[in-house]
């Protein structure tokens, strides 16, 4: 009987135990945040979480700042950079534009916007979170400010709303002080990376080192380029491929 | 006559050093408001705030000629998102200072009449919970280049 009872509490402390670990476990899990995509975070890039599996974009069509359409298609043999932000923001998004026109140049002056091995190009792309506002012309005089090779991208709410959440970007409309036209609109401020097949690769989350971004950006690119532009039947038409001499 | 005059003249000198005093309280360094496209709808101004007085001053309004109203605004990472917060003021401490930079404190500079270039200045009112007023000229800077940001405020 004496043996049973000490044996019970003895199971007490163990099922106790147990529910600690899985508390544990359960706060790791929801710390981490639900919404986010399954990441792997790889030491080799201080500035990015790059992600294993890199998540596929949804098919979409857009505008950009010239009024041209923009759709996945324009991801393809290119690795991008996008950011989401407004044009009526003048702190984070005006800091995130400059930190990417850095990031531009760094690869510019050692002429490395085009990678060398497979003729893959880079681009630069902020999306508007705010399409109310942010038409086709506001956008053209707001993004080749920061950078006149920089692509704004506006469109349809609903569509806008689909191409972010499940890239892992939220964004929420506030109140301002004043006028109903002067909301905010709170947003994430990671710069993410596409791959050069329109999948999402890497986010770059705030605060934004520029040098240390584009030095993370060279070794991700040289992981995974390849895995973009040859596989299969692709090979040889990858490899002939420059984006230099697509016609504009 | 002669000694009136010299009584005036202490108080004249009085009155200058107290006022100068007052300024030397406060001081306002590395100001820049960052330049923005021709249409923008909103500027933001950064700089050093400094309070070498033995009390802690408060900031508690901004005004310049040129824009519909100013608001202290701080941005914050909340759930996830950048969220600029309204200030009704900020307080800098006694002996310490309070920096603005891009992604922390800043003056959202709202409806300017035109949008001031690079190179130019423009005129802001600092007022201050004890009374003071400060009238400081900020410079527009680009802020456009390499390491811009960075430089200019990872050493401060």
């Amino acid at each position: 009987m004496k043996n049973n009872s000490i044996s019970s509490s003895q199971i007490q402390i163990l099922l106790l135990v147990l529910a600690g670990i899985l508390l544990l476990g359960l706060g790791i899990w929801f710390g981490k945040g639900h919404n986010s995509p399954p990441m792997m975070v790889a030491d080799e890039f201080p500035s990015a979480t790059v992600l294993e599996v890199p998540v596929p974009l949804l098919q979409f069509s857009l505008n950009d700042h010239i009024g041209k359409l923009f759709t996945p298609d324009n991801f393809m043999r290119k690795w991008t950079f996008i950011f989401f932000g407004y044009t009526h923001c003048p702190d984070v998004c005006p800091t995130a534009l400059v930190d990417m026109n850095n990031i531009y140049h760094d690869l510019a002056e050692k002429d490395e916007l085009i990678e060398k091995m497979f003729g893959v190009g880079t681009q630069f792309v902020f999306i508007t979170v705010d399409p109310e506002r942010d038409t086709v012309s506001e956008l053209r005089e707001y993004v080749p400010f920061f950078n006149k090779h920089f692509i704004g991208l506006t469109g349809d709410a609903d569509m806008i709303d689909s191409i972010a959440r499940p890239l892992g970007i939220a964004y929420r409309r506030v109140p301002g002080k004043d006028a109903e036209k002067d909301y905010l609109v709170d947003h994430s401020a990671s710069i993410l990376l596409i791959d050069p097949l329109g999948r999402m690769r890497a986010v770059f989350s705030p605060p934004h080192v520029p040098k240390t971004i584009a030095a993370d950006f060279r070794n991700i690119r040289k992981k995974y380029t390849e895995e973009c532009c040859i596989s299969g039947d692709e090979k040889t038409e990858t490899v002939i491929f420059d984006y230099r001499k697509e016609k504009k | 006559m002669k000694k009136s005059l010299n009584v005036s003249l202490i108080f004249i000198l009085l009155h200058l050093f107290s006022s100068a005093h007052a300024h030397q309280q406060v001081s306002v360094d590395n100001a820049w408001v960052r330049s923005a496209p021709p249409g923008a709808d909103v500027l933001a101004a950064y700089m050093i705030i400094k309070n070498k007085s033995e009390e802690t001053i408060t900031l508690t309004g901004v005004s310049g000629s040129m824009f519909g109203r100013i608001e202290i605004h701080r941005t914050e990472m909340h759930e996830g998102m950048m969220k600029m917060i309204p200030q009704e003021s900020m307080s800098v401490p006694a002996g310490g200072s309070v920096t603005l930079e891009p992604g922390g404190f800043h003056l959202m500079l709202i409806g300017p009449k035109t949008v001031p270039k690079e190179g130019e200045e423009i005129d802001l009112l600092l007022q201050f919970s004890n009374g003071h007023s400060q009238r400081i000229k900020v410079p527009v800077k680009a802020d456009k280049n390499k390491g811009g940001v960075m430089e200019e405020h990872g050493h401060h």
